[in-house]
């Protein structure tokens, strides 16, 4: 079944639903809160058919749609939208987890519900649109479309310092985004002058039609990257996140964590490395450096925090450098495990985000020093919580072990040091997170804890899908590696195209499913 | 001048006749309808624009002796300054009433002014484009200081005329050297000398040099800025919103006439120079507007930065960068026009309540002006699906194509700057609780209501679907060379 325009269908329903709370007066905030819910499960439905019609066996994009937006004489503005291997998941993650916010939103946010629904919904739409944008001009204006309801999320619904977090979130992701601007204008007039199209300009790449002195390349990688390492984040560039993550209302955070992070390293794979290849193999060390630093940097930060939604922020930190180590690993696994684990992080950070949130909802505090045998009032929220903690830290069969490993095999394939040293920041991962858990839900008891009350059936519902999900990933990944492999092949390809022959090439000794490497040239 | 000329010039008669009807009316009208001015005033625009209408397509030509250009140019700028002194004009009614200053002067003074930007805009000849920019100075010196009773406002018409009469007197004699090391004061005439003598005459820098600083105080370029963020808190609120887009807009149309007509041979020169200077403009503007907390002060040094911007295109000096230019003037215009719109709206009695403190809460207390002005703020802040957005898009783009990249990152950092201050008015807007004592919000009156629901339609719309717009720029442009 051919379902026309199935991408803008997925992307904009979220916004028409928006709208349609924006136009309803007088409807009662529940019925507000299932208008959102049934347009974001809607787009999720939708999302679904993506998958199960997804040829896994091109790395070209899919379901490609293309209509002229603004047309000049000198060049058009396409309305380009297209998935393939390496966006599919992450629109799917995105019409996963909002219903799921939605849900989690039902009784912590009671003021201004039309806004905040409205807000969440806008972003739904921002989000997907940058995981399907294949014209640069589109892919920036939905960048910068996600950063104002973000904006608003924090700023109005956050928490004590709210003001000062979404500031500084505006300002950090803004520099990046504006400097990017500058570098698509660059681009497209190098290119000619006549098409923003990704597909266009890559291919023009690969036959030669356009070239880069190593100069503008550099500068171009540059102007790109920075945007989507503050976006990551990539040390030194997260000062912000610590912030936004915890002054976010529960909501934001889990948005914040669970997608908007994964748009930086998507941009890096889906625009870095194909359009710059040669500067992406040139910076790869300066790059894997600064993602060891942040693996080490995030773990070691997180054990010190008193405050629980910090913790989990630093640890994204950790868990985000991991990624970047992996696509800067130039190898199979190695991208794959970043894709994987862009998902299962984004899995396991939006449940925990989650649970402290569920956990403030019922103790008004944060501080890992106020819980202490929470386990005991609360057995089932301290099952989920548990097993969210070790997808986290990646304990075989669950999803964070599929992503972490293959990273690790990567990363060791190219330089035993950073393999080690990330190998070293899991271990680190897993002291504070179980230290985290064992002072919250065991150790002594809290007497303040003792009426707090297991978790309803709303919030079992919003935890289940998520669970599953993680042991699904961790038990039998293929289906979700199967649906990479083209693509991530096609991206390396690229890249190994750069290489100058007989340069620093090593053959990838393993590769995590003994297939041989991309040995071209 | 013949009859064809004059006809090609009714647009201006009917303004300057209307000036003078409204002048009679206020003696002898009946003070109950006052509203009337202000429908003349609109009814003389519409009039003039049906007027204007009837000249789009005509092939360009020069006429009365080659002092006025009729031409897309002159025909988008002409249309750009009746749509502002309309609106202005809308704006200015019921505040007027309020304030009490709702005179036939005052309305008559607006369409004076337009004339004298018009004029700017088509002449040809240095005298003209000087006689244009006096007409129109002399307007807004008086209309500063319309509220005769309230201090800030004669203070800014006095500060605005003692400044203002030296910048003039600067321009005047930058127009005299030029004719001195030219020989002439058209356009064509000096373009042909200047570029017939192979080596330039030593008289003609220091005259260029003389009639940007001339120029640049009326757009309030940074460092000839220094009357414009107290002229603008000063000036009545409606009088405010017509200076920060009406004058600069004329401003930058007769410095293009000038410099793409008539010195285009000083080329080098010129962009070193307004490299120079629009980028202390963008980074004074932004830098002095982050520190502000008077709205319309703010909203002052923004409009400088803004100028900043629209600098870019003029710097670039290519097709694209001078469509880029108008393109943003227009955008430019309809975000102050609802910055401004809304603020003289929110003022109340007295035009006091423009403190940032005021608009604490506004997003509950008055959820639609806070819209207005929050997407209008998103615009200018040049946040994607807003024209502010496209506007940028099209100036940055077109300075990295003409190879001017390194100004192009300087004016994308100063966004980023400027997205400080915007946003720190939304911060007030809508996560600030509003302090307890505030009075209610004045209800708006529709006439007003339908220009701020018009702009920030027209916001969006530019920032979706640019096209025609961007279309008509370029026709516009095609005039300059």
């Amino acid at each position: 079944m051919d379902v026309p325009f199935i991408l803008s269908w997925t992307t904009y329903l979220p916004a028409a639903c928006a709208l349609l709370l924006l136009a309803l007066p007088g409807a009662s905030d529940r019925a507000l809160r299932r208008i959102a819910l049934a347009g974001s499960l809607a787009a999720f439905v939708l999302s679904l058919h993506l998958v199960f019609h997804f040829d896994p066996f091109t790395g070209r994009m899919q379901f490609e749609e293309s209509v002229s937006w603004i047309r000049l004489p000198a060049f058009e503005i396409r309305h380009h939208l297209g998935v393939d291997g390496i966006s599919l998941f992450m629109v799917l993650l995105t019409t996963f987890l909002t219903p799921l916010v939605l849900l989690s939103s039902w009784r912590s946010v009671t003021q201004r519900v039309r806004p905040f629904l409205a807000c969440i919904l806008l972003l739904e739409t921002g989000m997907i649109g940058v995981f399907c944008a294949l014209d640069l001009m589109l892919f920036y204006v939905l960048w910068e479309v996600v950063l104002i309801p973000m904006y608003f999320l924090i700023g109005i619904w956050g928490g004590e310092r709210r003001l000062y977090a979404a500031v500084k979130f505006i300002l950090y992701t803004m520099t990046g985004s504006l400097l990017m601007l500058v570098g698509i204008l660059y681009l497209f007039f190098a290119a000619g002058g006549d098409t923003f199209s990704l597909v266009e300009l890559v291919a023009r790449l690969e036959s030669g039609a356009l070239g880069w002195t190593s100069r503008e390349e550099l500068w171009l990688f540059l102007a790109f990257g920075l945007a989507f390492a503050i976006k990551v984040p990539l040390v030194p560039l997260h000062t912000w996140l610590p912030d936004a993550h915890v002054e976010a209302p529960t909501a934001g955070s889990v948005i914040l964590a669970g997608v908007l992070l994964k748009m930086g390293a998507y941009g890096l794979l889906r625009f870095c490395l194909p359009l710059f290849p040669g500067a992406a193999l040139a910076l790869a060390p300066c790059i894997s450096v600064l993602a060891v630093i942040g693996i080490l940097y995030g773990a070691l930060v997180a054990m010190v925090q008193p405050d629980l939604k910090k913790l989990v922020a630093y640890s994204s930190v950790s868990h985000m450098g991991l990624v970047v180590l992996g696509i800067f690993t130039f190898t199979t696994p190695g991208l794959e495990g970043a894709l994987v684990q862009m998902v299962g992080h984004g899995l396991s950070t939006g449940a925990l985000f989650l649970l402290v949130g569920m956990l403030y909802d019922r103790r008004h505090t944060r501080r890992i020093a106020d819980f202490g045998g929470v386990a005991h009032a609360s057995p089932v929220l301290a099952a989920a919580f548990l097993v969210v903690t070790l997808s986290s830290i990646a304990l075989p069969g669950l999803n964070g072990f599929v992503g972490e490993v293959l990273i690790l095999v990567g990363s060791f394939s190219r330089s035993k040091v950073f393999g080690t040293l990330a190998a070293v920041g899991m271990v680190l991962g897993a002291v504070y997170m179980l230290r985290m858990y064992q002072r919250v839900f065991w150790g002594p008891k809290n007497p303040a804890n003792a009426g707090m009350g297991d978790i309803g059936t709303r919030e079992k519902v919003l935890l289940l899908p998520i669970l599953l999900l993680m042991l699904w990933i961790g038990v039998y990944p293929p289906p979700f590696l199967r649906r990479m492999d083209a693509s991530v092949a096609g991206v390396l390809r690229r890249v190994e195209s750069a290489r100058a022959p007989g340069g620093s090439y090593r053959v990838d000794f393993m590769d995590a499913r003994g297939t041989p490497g991309e040995e071209t040239k | 001048m013949t009859l064809d000329e004059l006809f090609l010039l009714i647009p201006q008669w009917i303004l300057l006749a209307a000036a003078a009807a409204l002048m009679l009316m206020e003696p002898f009208g009946r003070p109950a309808g006052r509203r009337r001015l202000g429908l003349v005033t609109v009814a003389a625009v519409a009039a003039a624009a049906y007027a204007l209408q009837l000249q789009w397509g005509l092939e360009p030509r020069s006429i009365a002796g080659g002092m006025i250009r009729i031409d897309g140019f002159s025909l988008f700028f002409q249309w750009l300054f009746l749509v502002i002194a309309g609106l202005s004009a809308v704006l200015s009614t019921d505040f007027n009433q309020r304030e009490g200053i709702d005179r036939g002067e005052y309305y008559a003074l607006l369409l004076t002014a337009c004339s004298g930007m018009s004029l700017a805009a088509m002449s040809e000849d240095l005298i003209l484009t000087f006689i244009g920019i006096e007409i129109l100075s002399l307007s807004t010196y008086i209309l500063a200081g319309f509220k005769r009773r309230d201090i800030a406002s004669n203070e800014a018409s006095l500060k605005y005329f003692l400044l203002g009469s030296f910048a003039t007197a600067i321009l005047l004699y930058g127009i005299a050297l030029v004719y001195g090391a030219t020989g002439s004061t058209q356009y064509q005439a000096i373009r042909a000398s200047a570029a017939l003598q192979g080596e330039i005459p030593a008289l003609l820098l220091p005259g260029l040099g003389l009639l940007l600083v001339g120029v640049g105080f009326k757009i309030g370029l940074v460092p000839f800025h220094s009357w414009v963020p107290d002229v603008y808190e000063g000036a009545p609120s409606p009088v405010t919103a017509f200076m920060a887009v009406g004058p600069k807009a004329a401003g930058i149309a007769a410095l293009l006439r000038i410099l793409a007509e008539a010195l285009p041979g000083l080329a080098p020169d010129w962009t070193r120079i307004l490299w120079l200077l629009a980028v202390l403009t963008m980074t004074l503007g932004n830098a002095a507007a982050l520190v502000q907390s008077n709205v319309k002060r703010m909203l002052a040094y923004s409009a400088i930065a803004q100028a900043g911007y629209i600098l870019v295109g003029v710097v670039v000096h290519t097709r694209e960068g001078f469509t880029a230019a108008l393109f943003y003037l227009v955008i430019y215009t309809v975000m102050s026009l609802v910055a401004f719109g809304v603020i003289l709206a929110l003022s109340g009695p007295g035009d006091r309540r423009v403190h940032l403190d005021d608009y604490a809460g506004l997003g509950r207390r008055a959820p639609y002006a806070a819209a207005a002005m929050g997407i209008t703020l998103l615009a200018l802040a040049g946040i994607p699906l807003t024209g502010g957005f496209m506007g940028k898009f099209f100036l940055f783009g077109s300075a990295v194509k003409a190879g001017f990249v390194g100004l192009a990152v300087i004016a994308v950092l100063n966004s980023v700057l400027s997205v400080f201050y915007y946003f720190r008015v939304l911060v007030y807007m809508y996560m600030k609780e509003a302090p307890g004592g505030t009075t209610d919000i004045d209800p708006v009156s529709r006439p007003v209501w339908a220009i701020l629901a018009i702009g920030v339609l027209l916001i969006l719309w530019l920032g979706v679907s640019p096209d025609r717009f961007l279309a008509l720029a370029g026709y516009s442009s095609l005039g300059l060379k």
